[in-house]
């Protein structure tokens, strides 16, 4: 008898967890452009855009980032769910040290009905402090149509690869290596000099 | 008694004697004595007793004024009448409804041309049982001197009982098991097994086929008009044609063609030729679910085409009904197949052999399909009711569905058991156990409820520890398609509870939401304005304990102010609102 409950809440929750990726539909919340080149120092504004959605009414993601690569500085509002009305923005809360800007959220006011298609949900700009790449990620999502059932979107996140502010030719590398060598001859005949009392 | 009225009555009784000629076949004239003539008169006959098919349909005879039963959707030609006798008056017959309803689809009407028949004829199209009373009058000539005067004379009123069953219906029969080990069919009348859950009741020897047939005709939408067989005769060796497209041989008993329904191998002409007429129905084996090698049988293949398929099975599946099968073999109906791109299956099972599963493990232990998981569903329905709200929750709390007549699936809080009060409803709650090693670890509670009506239940979350918790419900239609999950989380705690609406849309195309527990009138002043976003939005994205949550704010009750809350107050203002 165990063994067949186990197994039927086995089926069960193989079937009910199977379920929302299995209702997966073609809209695809993405960050654009999908990969970034920049320096350190420079602002980039990345949007997160939606495509192929129907009667889209309200909607919910965070925006996750490396804070030692990103700096978030802002979130505006895009202008798809404008383009159906009027809206209720709410631009995620910021934390660089987390590296997340949660919570942003968009409504349309009124019963309805919601925006077709695609287009620009928002933007984030982040400032580039750190060399290195930062993957930019949504999570969390939620998104809702005109009768507030959901919606469900996949995924398509983001890269921001970060250089260094400058880069020093090989030569002047080795100039510097050579001077440094010199330096440090001539700091180690100085500490092996007798001390002056 | 003047000159005219001796004549009619001569003449009554002329008619009356012509009638006597058929009075052995169809008991006309063996009422009473005759006590006048003409409309209103008191001649009374007894029913006209015999049924006569025109032949597009062989149904045999049946008694009139007994039950009749005939199929949903097949057309027929029932005719309650009488021939002549080469004495016969008669010019015409009328046959009038006197009260009842005839069945819809159907129309009753007259025919005098060489008989007289009254007519039932049509395509039933609504299952039900049906009474009318009909009245017949004839018209007669009467010579009254030089002059013939035609009158109406009453033949009688007679009363039909017509129960109009599914077609699948005709695949059941009702038996008994002998102490010898041989079931002995004792009534194969559609009409004492209208529905599998009849006691007594079962699958004919083909009647899973047959009923598996039918309904995957239905689900494909194929009309009457697509699929009767003109021909009209069916043998066993038909039957076995068809069984031989599933690769399997059904043994027949040599008296089968005498016992058997004739509705039932009727049933079995529509089906073969909506075979015919549909190629892209295709009747496919178990074992491509498995190996899917076939190019030409593939059940993906089948299923793509948005067709459900026929798969044989080796036994029949643990049913609260028990289904013998002596002469092996087994069908089901495979309706869909998702899915989710990275190995993983579901298929949506039919068994009309089943009135309701208990347990899923046997159909586990007959497959190989490692990373397949099958969603069961049982009965003969019309179409296939694959319909079920699937509600499951973590560990850290337990889960109640209430319905609209507080019936219970799920936890109940008092006893601390489990209940299945809902019928059609499975709940479990256990430690999940990996095939492989045996290793248990905690598992989801879960509350299935098959085949519901619409309706909207009330989802008590009673907390069992501390943490968070997170359920997602799934509402799946009658025609097998999942509807987009609902996901609800928030914090736990030993002994809290919160509740919410849930409303089961089964319909293709509805979606499951769950319905807000208050009002969009976040600060209760009577109006749903800019005012009560503004409450939202300053809880936004905070959870119960968190700083800054506002209770008012969460509008659903599941712990957090997200989205969900946002969007319910923002639908529910004006048309045209704008919020700064």
């Amino acid at each position: 008898m165990k063994r067949q409950m186990l197994l039927a809440v086995l089926v069960s929750s193989g079937l009910i967890g199977l379920m929302p990726r299995l209702a997966r539909a073609d809209s695809v919340a993405s960050v654009q452009p999908p990969t970034t080149s920049t320096t350190i120092g420079n602002t980039v504004a990345l949007n997160v855009d939606i495509s192929n959605l129907a009667d889209l009414f309200s909607y919910q993601f965070d925006v996750d980032f490396n804070p030692s690569v990103l700096s978030a500085i802002g979130v505006a509002e895009g202008s798809f769910l404008p383009s159906g009305g009027s809206t209720f923005f709410i631009p995620g809360t910021i934390d660089n040290v987390g590296g997340t800007v949660a919570f942003n959220a968009d409504t349309l006011l009124g019963p309805g009905p919601g925006v077709n298609g695609s287009g620009v949900l928002l933007t984030v700009d982040f400032t580039t402090i750190g060399s290195g790449v930062s993957s930019v990620d949504l999570a969390n999502l939620i998104f809702l149509d005109s009768t507030g059932a959901p919606i469900n979107v996949s995924t398509s996140g983001g890269t921001v690869d970060v250089g260094s502010a400058v880069t020093t030719p090989e030569p002047a590398t080795m100039l510097l290596f050579i001077t440094s060598l010199i330096a440090l001859v001539c700091l180690m005949r100085v500490k092996n000099r007798p001390l002056l009392l | 008694m003047s000159k005219v009225g001796i004549e009619r009555i001569t003449s009554r009784l002329l008619l009356c004697a012509s009638l006597l000629v058929l009075a052995p076949r169809v008991g006309i004239c063996q009422g009473t004595a005759p006590t006048g003539l003409g409309p209103g008169g008191a001649f009374s006959l007894p029913p006209f007793n015999t049924l006569i098919s025109t032949g597009v349909l062989e149904f045999g005879s049946f008694d009139l004024g007994a039950n009749v039963v005939i199929s949903m959707g097949q057309p027929g030609d029932f005719r309650f009448g009488f021939q002549q006798g080469s004495l016969g008056e008669i010019l015409s017959i009328s046959c009038t409804v006197q009260s009842g309803d005839v069945p819809p689809g159907l129309k009753f009407t007259s025919f005098s041309a060489g008989r007289f028949d009254c007519v039932l004829s049509g395509i039933p199209s609504s299952v039900g049982s049906y009474n009318f009373t009909y009245t017949v009058t004839a018209a007669v000539l009467i010579q009254s001197g030089g002059t013939v005067t035609q009158v109406q004379v009453p033949l009688g009123t007679f009363t039909v009982h017509l129960s109009i069953v599914p077609a699948y219906a005709q695949g059941l029969i009702k038996g008994k098991m002998m102490p010898w080990g041989d079931e002995i069919y004792d009534d194969y009348t559609a009409a004492n097994c209208p529905t599998l859950a009849t006691p007594g009741c079962h699958m004919s020897q083909v009647g899973c086929l047959l009923t598996a047939l039918a309904m995957a005709s239905a689900a494909a939408g194929l009309t009457n008009q697509q699929i009767i067989n003109p021909s009209g005769e069916i043998t066993p060796s038909d039957i076995n044609s068809i069984a031989k497209d599933v690769n399997v041989q059904i043994p027949f008993a040599p008296v089968f063609n005498k016992k058997h329904n004739p509705s039932l191998l009727t049933i079995v002409a529509r089906l073969r030729n909506s075979l015919k007429y549909n190629p892209a129905f295709k009747p496919v084996q178990w074992r491509d679910v498995k190996t899917s090698t076939h190019p030409g049988l593939r059940l993906e293949t089948a299923l793509a085409d948005g067709f459900p398929v026929i798969v044989s099975v080796p036994e029949i599946l643990k049913c609260k009904i028990k289904t013998p099968l002596k002469f092996g073999g087994h069908f089901v109906l495979v309706t869909n197949e998702q899915s989710d791109g990275v190995g993983n299956k579901t298929f949506y099972i039919h068994d009309p052999g089943c009135s309701e599963f208990t347990t899923l493990d046997k159909y586990m232990a007959t497959t190989v399909c490692p990373n397949c998981t099958f969603n069961l569903r049982g009965g003969i329905t019309d179409p296939p009711d694959l319909s079920a709200l699937s509600v499951s929750a973590t560990d850290s709390v337990e889960i109640t569905l209430v319905n609209s007549s507080a019936q219970r699936a799920g936890f109940d809080p008092a006893s601390g058991q489990h209940v299945e009060e809902i019928e059609n409803s499975f709940f479990n709650h256990d430690s999940i156990a990996d095939p492989e090693t045996g290793e248990e670890y905690p598992g989801s509670n879960f509350v299935d409820l098959y085949a519901q009506p619409p309706q909207t239940y009330t989802l008590v979350v009673t907390g069992v520890q501390a943490g968070t918790y997170e359920i997602i419900m799934t509402d799946i239609s009658t025609d097998g398609s999942i509807q987009p999950a609902v996901i609800l989380s928030g914090p736990s705690m030993l002994g809290g509870t919160t509740s919410f609406t849930v409303t089961h849309s089964p319909a293709p195309g509805a979606k499951l939401h769950e319905v807000p527990t208050k009002g969009a009138d976040v600060n209760g002043d009577g109006v749903v304005n800019c005012a009560d976003l503004e409450i939202v939005k300053s809880a936004f994205g905070k959870k119960a304990g968190d700083p800054g949550f506002d209770s008012r704010a969460d509008i659903n009750g599941d712990g957090i102010v997200n989205i969900l809350d946002l969007s319910a107050v923002a639908r529910a203002l004006p048309a045209g609102t704008v919020c700064n």
